[in-house]
């Protein structure tokens, strides 16, 4: 298969590299069982429908390697195709609203990001009086 | 059948649309000059900003991408970096460079006009701050620039929006360096707080760098083109300038461009050209431009185009705290910055210095980068959960940048082996760090430690120097007053071309140790100001 969704064969692959990094624990959500290489992935598409031809460069080095071996080979052998795939699964685990939960991820919610600068000013008393100034000899 | 575009004959002809470019056209469109700007890239589509959707992380890569080894924009030509410490960063685009910036705001500081004078290194800069003081107030109003007014290493900087949030993590760093005694200050950022200038206030989404979906990030695509179009200013993108054309003078009569849409080349005339394509672009673009008794390139009499280059050797430190802090918010950008450690010390093993800016680490899926943490502090694996949750929301960035010495062995030059598809020469980057930046690097990071630890820290994580860090390309076409050893003269313009001006960061003599976009653009809109108040006696090719 060279386009659309991966197989489930893909996808079992998947989610053994997947948990290679995000490992099962004790009161935590590993990868898989976040849905990384489930219905995290197909959500994951929805944003970027060239996702699957990203992550098949790397399930394909799979190979008759475990899962762990392939990934420190990866690591060896492209450190940025090793990097761009973790940060990969790292964005579509976080997908998953139970783990931004049990992380305590509010999400992208707006925050005015402005301040009065009057709340500044005892924390800046001390710069001011400290005799600050631009060198000039 | 493709539509010939509308011959090109301007009195200012801008090659470029970034900071330097747009503030330069300006100027000159305010003036009443006809301008045009031909842009190698193309518009960005802002409907590829989802930062305020969960899947923004897995469409940044391909959308923002920064790093252009791993890109493929339309505007984007053959670059190699095998040979450099450091990769550059930039965006080939309308907007240029503004739209993939983190938009840290720093004016130079008036010492980096005096380096030699100073320290006996390097050079001085033929301008000094004070020369480009109204230039910096003018622009940090196009550029929506926000913070606290009245620094006392900033004379002269009164006129800014209200700052961003200092966050909790802010804070405690803050009253830790009040503690140690060492400068500190809110971060200026080109971020909208406030309604101004047609951009919107920040709303603090995480700590999204890119594809900024409130409008509230500076960029000129945003901050000046639609109000350039208004001023009648014609931009053209997808137009790649492949070489300068001069007359038989000597005189620039144009710039010989490729609509990369058609494949085809035009000429566009004009009186003056204003190059303003980075560091690495405006060397290119020079030094393609071969012709007899320019075998070397155009404007490069000294020998200087391409060599000089400087690109920021860049660290950073990470405190991890175990109050919640949520760090997973805050303007990126900079909360606050310090110049402690910016001048010279004779206490030191090194000369020049940094400036650092305090950071938000950001999202969970920003936590899985690389940056801040460093090659060997990631976190897969077996203790993921737990390295996990000491990270998120609980630690804060110090970024530092290093003043790097100009040095003329790290340099850009032409691949000729591999053109981009108008058939013009790639570019290979030459850059070693030097020694005074990795004792410079060494010593910052221990500093910065110190800071974090006085604020709670009960961890520090260092990142050494990071290689996908070039954001600040400089000194590739320096600027100084003896033709002999620089390639433009205080105002920009070419020792050797009398109507062609550079006026992006290739001038630089120094790099300065702060981010470089506020002194880029001053000194953009301080080169117009000369063009326009000279324009009656400005030669022209016939």
């Amino acid at each position: 298969m060279s386009s659309g969704s991966l197989s489930a064969a893909e996808r079992d692959i998947l989610g053994s590299l997947a948990d290679v990094l995000i490992p099962p624990a004790t009161g935590a959500i590993c990868a898989s069982g976040a849905g990384v290489s489930g219905v995290l992935l197909d959500q994951a598409q929805s944003y970027a429908p060239d996702l699957p031809e990203r992550l098949r460069g790397v399930i394909a080095k799979v190979g008759n390697l475990g899962p762990a071996q392939a990934l420190q080979a990866l690591k060896a052998s492209d450190g940025a195709a090793y990097d761009g795939f973790c940060e990969t699964i790292a964005a579509i685990y976080f997908l998953s609203p139970q783990v931004r939960a049990a992380v305590g991820f509010p999400g992208r919610e707006p925050k005015p990001a402005r301040v009065d600068v009057a709340d500044l000013e005892e924390l800046l008393l001390p710069v001011l009086e400290a005799g600050f100034a631009p060198r000039t000899a | 059948m493709a539509e010939t575009p509308k011959p090109i004959d301007c009195d200012v002809l801008v090659i470029g649309s970034g900071p330097s470019g747009a503030v330069f056209a300006k100027r000159a469109a305010e003036a009443g000059m006809s301008v045009v700007c031909l842009e190698q890239g193309d518009w960005v589509d802002y409907s590829k900003a989802i930062s305020d959707k969960p899947g923004f992380e897995l469409t940044a890569p391909r959308d923002w991408q920064y790093v252009p080894t791993k890109r493929n924009l339309s505007g984007d030509y053959p670059i190699s970096v095998e040979d450099s410490d450091i990769i550059p960063l930039y965006w080939n685009g309308v907007g240029g460079s503004s739209i993939s910036w983190a938009a840290n705001w720093m004016r130079n500081l008036p010492s980096d006009f005096r380096v030699r004078t100073l320290d006996g290194v390097a050079d001085d800069w033929p301008i000094s701050y004070e020369d480009l003081m109204p230039h910096y107030a003018r622009t940090e109003r196009e550029f929506v620039v926000s913070g606290v007014a009245g620094d006392p290493m900033y004379p002269g900087q009164d006129e800014l929006l209200p700052p961003v949030d200092l966050t909790k993590a802010g804070r405690m760093v803050a009253a830790a360096q009040n503690r140690l005694g060492w400068h500190w200050w809110p971060g200026t950022n080109a971020i909208a707080t406030v309604p101004r200038n047609g951009m919107e206030p920040c709303q603090q989404r995480t700590a999204c760098m890119w594809g900024c979906v409130e409008k509230a990030k500076a960029s000129t695509d945003r901050t000046h083109w639609p109000e350039l179009a208004r001023l009648g200013v014609r931009l053209v993108p997808n137009a790649r300038v492949t070489r300068i054309e001069l007359d038989r003078q000597g005189l620039a009569r144009g710039a010989v461009y490729v609509d990369r849409k058609t494949g085809r080349e035009h000429l566009a005339k004009a009186g003056i050209i204003v190059i303003a394509a980075n560091g690495i672009g405006t060397p290119r673009l020079l030094l393609s431009s071969r012709m007899p008794g320019k075998e070397d390139g155009v404007a490069n009499s000294s020998g200087l185009v391409g060599k000089r280059l400087m690109l920021h050797p860049t660290a950073a430190v990470v405190g991890l705290f175990d109050a919640p802090l949520e760090s997973y918010r805050g303007a990126w950008g900079q909360v606050a910055y310090t110049l402690q450690f910016y001048e010279t010390s004779q206490e030191r093993d090194f000369v020049r210095g940094s400036k650092w800016s305090l950071q938000p680490t950001g999202s969970p899926a920003q936590i899985a980068r690389r940056w801040p943490w460093g090659d060997e502090n990631q976190l897969w694996g077996d203790a993921f959960h737990d390295e996990f949750a000491r990270r998120f929301g609980r630690s804060v960035s110090w970024g530092i940048i290093c003043e790097d010495l100009p040095d003329a062995e790290n340099r850009v030059e032409l691949d000729t082996e591999t053109p981009d598809d108008t058939g013009m020469p790639g570019v290979k980057i030459h850059y070693k760090t030097g020694e005074n930046s990795k004792r410079m690097l060494r010593f910052m990071a221990e500093r910065a430690k110190e800071s974090l630890t006085e604020a709670g820290a009960y961890r520090t994580v260092v990142a050494p120097q990071s290689r996908e860090s070039g954001w600040h390309i400089l000194g590739t076409a320096k600027m100084g007053d003896d033709p002999r050893d620089s390639v433009v003269d205080r105002h920009g313009r070419s020792h050797d071309v009398a109507n062609l001006f550079i006026v992006d960061g290739s001038v630089w003599p120094t790099s300065a140790g702060v981010n470089p976009t506020a002194t880029i653009a001053a000194f953009a809109s301080w080169s117009a100001a000369h063009v326009v108040a000279n324009r009656a006696s400005q030669r022209m090719a016939s």
